[in-house]
């Protein structure tokens, strides 16, 4: 893929990451949005590392920060309202925050790429899909607009798409939410992102179109050996494909952790009002589902102490008095309440023990389904879908 | 595209029954004796008067066109819906009439009066784009800033401002206050030429009034334009463009322009089809000698086949361009174009 335009500027993903780096670090990143409301705390504190081939799930309730942390990684955040009050965000060792908007704009679709929630409006309704999965092409590589159809044509394919030859001077309009997301993949992934991060991306499809785009994910991944960041608020999407876990609440993680700390593990009493509220494990466990009571709180008022402590069953009165400080295990689990290590406490903790193994496969019926569904070479199943 | 344009073509059929029909009701209706009107309001002798009314399908007559009795020795008056009948016969046949007052078939005239008026529309349509998409798109793009500000100050007012005022307040300003600086050239803003003899160029007659009549579609051109392109900007795929790496500039002038610029182009395609049924305050502050003036006078006058010929015309040309509006808006929007059928979910 020879480079055309563009020559004098060299692409963060083909350099090496600096000794004792990641490929992305997070570094106590506050973003707060300035409103005539006042000050709204949407991320408060993140940090995180991930590495090349790693895939993060981002869990939590709708408002829990999940999704503004990573626009902010973007740059995809209107400053002001917005500004960064405190952190860092390292690219291959390379602030994200002291660069330019040009050379953001290098960085984004060519770098670290990202997917939306919902393909039905992601798409821009009067352009080709091809010219729209090619326009990254044209604009990082510097591809003439015969070239970049060509490979959208050859990314559709990937994706699964049948008759891609025919579908790349289609509109948006004429594919269905699965198909759409599938492009939104192929855009995506045009460039080589050294990262994906994917906003949840299965929440606005099908349960079954949702396990082939997980899927879909994974194999794009082996492929390709690109992170992933997987922000979803189905702790059954992160299961299935997640090598470590955040979980936020009110801007800021509370729980991080590899995928097995946080489900057979877990210190943190919101994680364990996630993992009960999962339905499989519910039915499995014979037992009633349990939700969440309340409400996440304001994050223009956020309450003393801890922020979870109004909503947390076992809340004594440090919880509404001391804000947590994050506790840390020696493999680095960390969780953000005041009795992570206390054995008596993390006997509250849901038994997943007798389902270990179980909730790890995620929605384990659907993905034994999505077997089925289109591998690279695409054509058959996805027919009926489109 | 062709079954729609079918579609849209018989659509035509009922609206022009409509109108022709309300036409003439009012014509029953307004007072007034039509022959009066055709002698200037000289008395004529009852033989003429008689032959005239046969003219002019009031009662019934031979082919030599006199007056048929009855038994009684009495005219026999032509019912209204046969009047109705005869006279769409005629229309069908491109026969509008006669007009009282010019005593000229109303094709004629109106032949000569509409390329004043569209000329005079086709210069206040490309003020109306021009200024208006460019103010709404600055007013958009610097959101909050001094221009979206003067842009929203001055729309206000002008959408305020009734255009025969307008018009005056503009000959008085440019005419006659600044006729040393202009030289004068805008002092006899009428008839759309300077003659031969004229030291100034034909196009400075259109300024004033072009200005004029586009002036409050201009402010909601802007208005529109300002709206939709906020709108668009907060869409899902302004967003998935930017995470593609687009520059703000590259975001508004390929992916937001395009769908913002949808309604902006049907406003103004129906604006430019308000504009060809002849600006009748317009083209009467400015003496303009298009159709809407030629209307105006037509009603004073109480010119039935002018009225109703001018109306009839009009009405046609409106749908025709209303009809061409809604195609190209197909041609901007695939959606319409191609139709959803193919998409299953």
């Amino acid at each position: 893929m020879a480079k055309k335009k563009h020559t004098d500027y060299v692409d963060l993903k083909d350099q090496p990451i600096p000794e004792g780096q990641h490929l992305l670090e997070v570094d106590n990143l506050k973003m707060f949005f300035h409103t005539e409301d006042g000050v709204v705390k949407a991320v408060n504190g993140v940090s995180y590392t991930l590495d090349r081939g790693e895939t993060l799930g981002v869990v939590g309730e709708s408002g829990s920060g999940k999704s503004v942390t990573h626009m902010t990684i973007m740059g995809l955040i209107d400053m002001p309202p917005g500004k960064i009050e405190e952190g860092d965000i390292r690219y291959r060792g390379k602030s994200l925050l002291e660069m330019t908007e040009q050379e953001m704009q290098h960085v984004r679709g060519n770098d670290i790429a990202m997917i939306f929630q919902d393909p039905m409006t992601s798409l821009n309704p009067v352009y080709k899909v091809g010219r729209q999965v090619g326009e990254g092409l044209r604009l990082h590589r510097g591809y003439s607009k015969q070239e970049a159809l060509e490979r959208a044509t050859e990314l559709l394919r990937l994706v699964g798409i049948p008759s891609p030859e025919k579908r790349v001077n289609e509109y948006p309009h004429q594919f269905s939410g699965g198909m759409r997301q599938r492009v939104m993949i192929a855009m995506a992934l045009a460039c080589d992102p050294d990262i994906l991060i994917a906003d949840e991306p299965t929440t606005a499809l099908d349960v079954t179109i949702q396990a082939q785009i997980i899927e879909l994910m994974k194999e794009m991944q082996q492929k390709n050996g690109n992170a992933i960041i997987m922000i979803t608020h189905d702790l059954g999407v992160v299961a299935d494909m997640a090598d470590k876990i955040m979980v936020m609440y009110a801007g800021r993680p509370v729980e991080f952790g590899t995928a097995d700390e946080i489900f057979y593990e877990s210190r943190h009493p919101y994680t364990w009002g996630l993992i009960r509220s999962i339905p499989e494990q519910a039915i499995d466990e014979k037992k009633p589902l349990t939700p969440i009571h309340g409400n996440p709180p304001s994050l223009v008022n956020l309450p003393k102490g801890c922020p979870f402590a109004p909503r947390c069953p076992y809340a004594v009165d440090i919880c509404h008095e001391q804000e947590p400080e994050h506790i840390t295990t020696e493999t680095g689990h960390y969780s953000a309440c005041h009795f992570a290590d206390d054995p008596e406490f993390l006997k509250f903790a849901p038994d997943t023990s007798r389902s270990r193994g179980k909730i790890a496969t995620g929605m384990p019926d659907t993905l034994e389904t999505s077997e089925a569904a289109p591998k690279a070479d695409g054509a058959k199943k996805t027919g009926g879908e489109a | 595209m062709g079954k729609y344009i079918l579609k849209r073509v018989l659509q035509f059929i009922p609206v022009f029954i409509g109108v022709t029909i309300i036409l003439f009701a009012m014509k029953a209706i307004v007072p007034g004796d039509p022959i009066s009107m055709i002698t200037g309001g000289r008395s004529v002798p009852e033989q003429t008067r008689l032959q005239l009314e046969v003219q002019n399908n009031m009662i019934y007559g031979d082919e030599n066109g006199q007056p048929i009795y009855d038994e009684n020795g009495e005219t026999i008056p032509v019912p209204i819906w046969e009047q109705y009948i005869r006279y769409m016969d005629d229309l069908l046949h491109g026969d509008l009439g006669t007009s009282y007052s010019k005593k000229r078939p109303v094709t004629d005239i109106f032949a000569e009066k509409y390329p004043y008026t569209i000329k005079l529309a086709l210069c206040a349509i490309c003020l109306e784009a021009i200024m208006g998409i460019g103010a709404g798109l600055i007013s958009a793009v610097k959101r909050y800033s001094f221009w979206d500000v003067l842009v929203t100050l001055v729309t206000s007012v002008l959408v305020a401002v009734p255009a025969f005022w307008l018009g005056m307040i503009l000959q008085l300003i440019f005419g006659i206050w600044l006729k040393d600086l202009t030289g004068g050239a805008f002092s006899m803003p009428i008839s759309g030429a300077g003659g031969p003899n004229s030291p100034y160029q034909d196009w400075l007659h259109y300024v004033l009034p072009a200005f004029t009549l586009a002036s409050v579609s201009t402010a909601y051109t802007a208005r529109i334009m300002r709206s939709q392109l906020l709108d668009v900007l907060n869409q899902d795929y302004i967003r998935t463009a930017k995470a593609k790496g687009l520059s703000r500039r590259s975001v508004i002038v390929h992916h937001a322009l395009k769908n913002a610029l949808i309604p902006v182009v049907t406003y103004i395609g129906i604006d430019f089809g308000a504009m060809m049924a002849g600006a009748i305050l317009t083209e009467t502050v400015f003496n303009w000698p298009g159709v809407g003036y030629e209307i105006y006078r037509a009603i004073s006058a109480r010119d039935w086949p002018l009225v109703m010929g001018g109306v009839t015309i009009i009405v046609v040309v409106v749908m025709v361009i209303n009809l061409v509006v809604d195609i190209s808006y197909a041609f901007l929007d695939p959606r319409i174009r191609l139709g959803s059928s193919k998409n299953k979910e």
